[in-house]
């Protein structure tokens, strides 16, 4: 079962691993990221930022969307990744997301930034506006303690 | 909403502040807490004087949580005076993932807070080597 989509650009960290895991009650996290997927040191990492009991496996975009189809998702689930493409790209190929939870897509020199922990390119923000179109609920809200706000207040 | 207890966290030097600081940084904004760090200069009567006008400032209503850093410091021999009072758990060895679970669980009693906070103490340690380093095993993949 999927519990919480999020897309944050830190992955697993301090944030996720204290407030999200606990109010969700997750018990298992999957990163998709193709970069990470290929990462051997970066998997061994988020295995161990990961609290205990919670379990991390790391797909690139195609292959979460394979696996998706052919293996039933039973424990309470957290997908998390670091951009809007990714996103769409796996609602795309039949990912059932209805909720999406922005915590951070930091800022660089040539994005665009819409709130203090949301920047984005040119084509994150069509991603954006893609899934939006597809009625995916999009909310940036950091930590549970923060205000949530909708996306289509800062778009 | 349901009362939370109050903290205080006490230091030497900025640790006190700065781990609020972090702290805030990781879960949000907190509320009902004052942090007191000893400096060189300061005066023990002027710093118990300091305590206890931060203590006044906050609703200890349902308990008093003080934090210090090690056993036998000022700050600790400071929060030594708070014993009289009810209601009240003094833990030493302060350390973010203590003072996170004792934020997560500011509704519950200072009683059930000790044994919570005992077992953020142990759990927050955790020690990796190399050996660790594993192969994920996709053949078996249960999700």
């Amino acid at each position: 079962m999927i519990c919480f989509c999020r897309i944050d650009d830190r992955l697993i960290h301090g944030q996720v691993v204290t407030t999200w895991v606990n109010i969700k009650k997750i018990e298992q996290i999957i990163v998709v990221n193709d970069k990470v997927a290929e990462d051997k040191i970066q998997k061994n990492i988020l295995n161990m930022a990961a609290p205990q009991g919670v379990k991390v496996h790391t797909f690139g975009v195609e292959k979460f969307a394979d696996v998706y189809k052919t293996t039933p998702i039973k424990k309470r689930t957290m997908l998390l990744f670091t951009n809007s493409i990714d996103v769409d790209r796996v609602v795309e190929l039949g990912v059932d997301i209805k909720e999406l939870n922005i915590g951070g897509m930091r800022y660089q020199e040539g994005r665009k930034q819409l709130t203090k922990a949301l920047s984005v390119t040119p084509e994150e923000e069509k991603a954006f506006h893609s899934l939006m179109d597809k009625g995916v609920d999009i909310t940036i809200q950091m930590v549970p303690n923060d205000e949530a706000k909708n996306m289509r207040e800062v778009m | 909403m349901d009362k939370k207890v109050a903290l205080l966290l006490m230091s030497h030097g900025d640790f006190a502040a700065e781990l609020m600081r972090s702290l805030e940084f990781v879960i949000g904004k907190q509320d009902n807490y004052e942090t007191l760090g000893v400096h060189l200069d300061d005066q023990v009567d002027d710093l118990q004087r300091q305590m206890y006008a931060k203590i006044d400032s906050l609703d200890t209503e349902k308990g008093l949580v003080v934090f210090t850093d090690i056993v036998g410091g000022t700050p600790m021999n400071l929060a030594g005076h708070l014993l009289e009072r009810e209601h009240i758990l003094i833990c030493s060895g302060m350390n973010l993932p203590m003072v996170l679970e004792c934020s997560f669980n500011r509704d519950k009693t200072i009683q059930e807070l000790e044994e919570l906070i005992k077992a953020a103490y142990q759990s927050g340690m955790v020690m990796r080597t190399s050996a660790e380093f594993t192969e994920e095993d996709e053949d078996d993949l249960l999700l």
